[in-house]
């Protein structure tokens, strides 16, 4: 019985390495187009900040990190709204929805998304979004 | 021929509708049945006890006359309805208070509840105004790294004392 242990220890202990490493990999990149993004925003340059952020979105991120996809749609909506780029911030949301899959991290961003609206002065699309993060928390088990 | 045809034929006969051979067959039954010529006979009398009704003329006012007891007549109403008269003599009353019933129900059943949203989205917003995303000031560590804002970025892994070298001098 022992050894049988040993044997699925040493089955499973590649993939769990190669699990790592590619998170590893994928981290790092999403890392490095964080601060992309970042310096595009510091120097003005919003034009290019969606492409970039793209890249960082279509990442393939376990579900047990999305958590930081959620996270970081926070932070660079916020850096944008501090430069009054509502417009783009709000796409970078839409952006990070399409990215999230488990409702709590739709949750949230619904609900950042209607933060930015109000920030907007929008509130009626900010009761919207927020009707939707309420609505999805009350079907979530 | 049977009894129960020449019973559903015999009013065609009468009024001579039908034909000449189908006349022949029934007549030939009529001779031989007792029952069906009792029935005949019965509705052959009534018949002509219709035929010698006169038809009733109606004079020219006679129409006009009924139709003015018609309209004119008001039907009979409960006594309880009485004091309510004055509520039910317009159709738009009741019309109007159900419209308003309507109205106040769906405040209550809709904005009650909107109101409630209102407020927990409030919450939320002082909430998230005290989120301040910020990042610590970079330690002296970090030496030549350039620190692009003070936001943090969520994919720096970042380690707490207990993962630091432990032969470092302090």
């Amino acid at each position: 019985m022992p050894s049988h242990l040993v044997l699925l220890i040493l089955l499973l202990s590649p993939h769990t390495a190669a699990f790592s490493q590619n998170w590893s990999q994928v981290r790092g990149s999403a890392e490095r187009q964080h601060e992309m993004v970042m310096m595009l925003i510091r120097n003005g340059d919003f034009g290019r900040v969606l492409e970039t952020s793209r890249q960082i979105f279509s990442l393939k991120f376990p579900a047990s990190q999305e958590h930081l996809l959620v996270q970081e749609g926070r932070i660079l909506s916020e850096a944008l709204a501090h430069h009054q780029q509502f417009q783009i911030a709000q796409g970078l949301l839409d952006q990070a929805l399409r990215a999230v899959r488990s409702n709590p991290s739709k949750i949230d961003l619904f609900k950042e998304k209607a933060y930015l609206f109000t920030r907007q002065g929008r509130d009626k699309e900010a009761m919207e979004f927020f009707e939707r993060a309420m609505e999805l928390e009350k079907s979530s088990p | 021929m049977d009894c129960q045809a020449c019973i559903d034929s015999l009013t065609a006969f009468l009024d001579d509708e039908l034909s000449a051979p189908e006349k022949e067959v029934l007549q030939t039954h009529l001779t031989q049945c007792r029952p069906c010529r009792q029935e005949h006979e019965s509705l052959l009398d009534s018949y002509q006890w219709v035929d010698q009704l006169t038809d009733l003329e109606m004079d020219s006012t006679g129409w006009t006359r009924i139709h003015s007891e018609i309209t004119h007549l008001a039907p009979g109403k409960p006594a309880w309805v009485s004091p309510f008269q004055f509520l039910f003599g317009s159709r738009w009353i009741p019309v109007a208070a159900g419209t308003l019933g309507v109205a106040i129900l769906s405040f209550f059943f809709l904005a009650g509840p909107k109101a409630e949203m209102q407020d927990e989205f409030q919450v939320y917003l002082e909430q998230r105004e005290q989120m301040v995303i910020r990042r610590p000031p970079p330690s002296p560590l970090e030496g030549i790294r350039e620190i692009t804002t003070d936001l943090p970025n969520p994919f720096t892994v970042s380690y707490d004392s207990s993962q630091s070298n432990p032969f470092t001098q302090e």
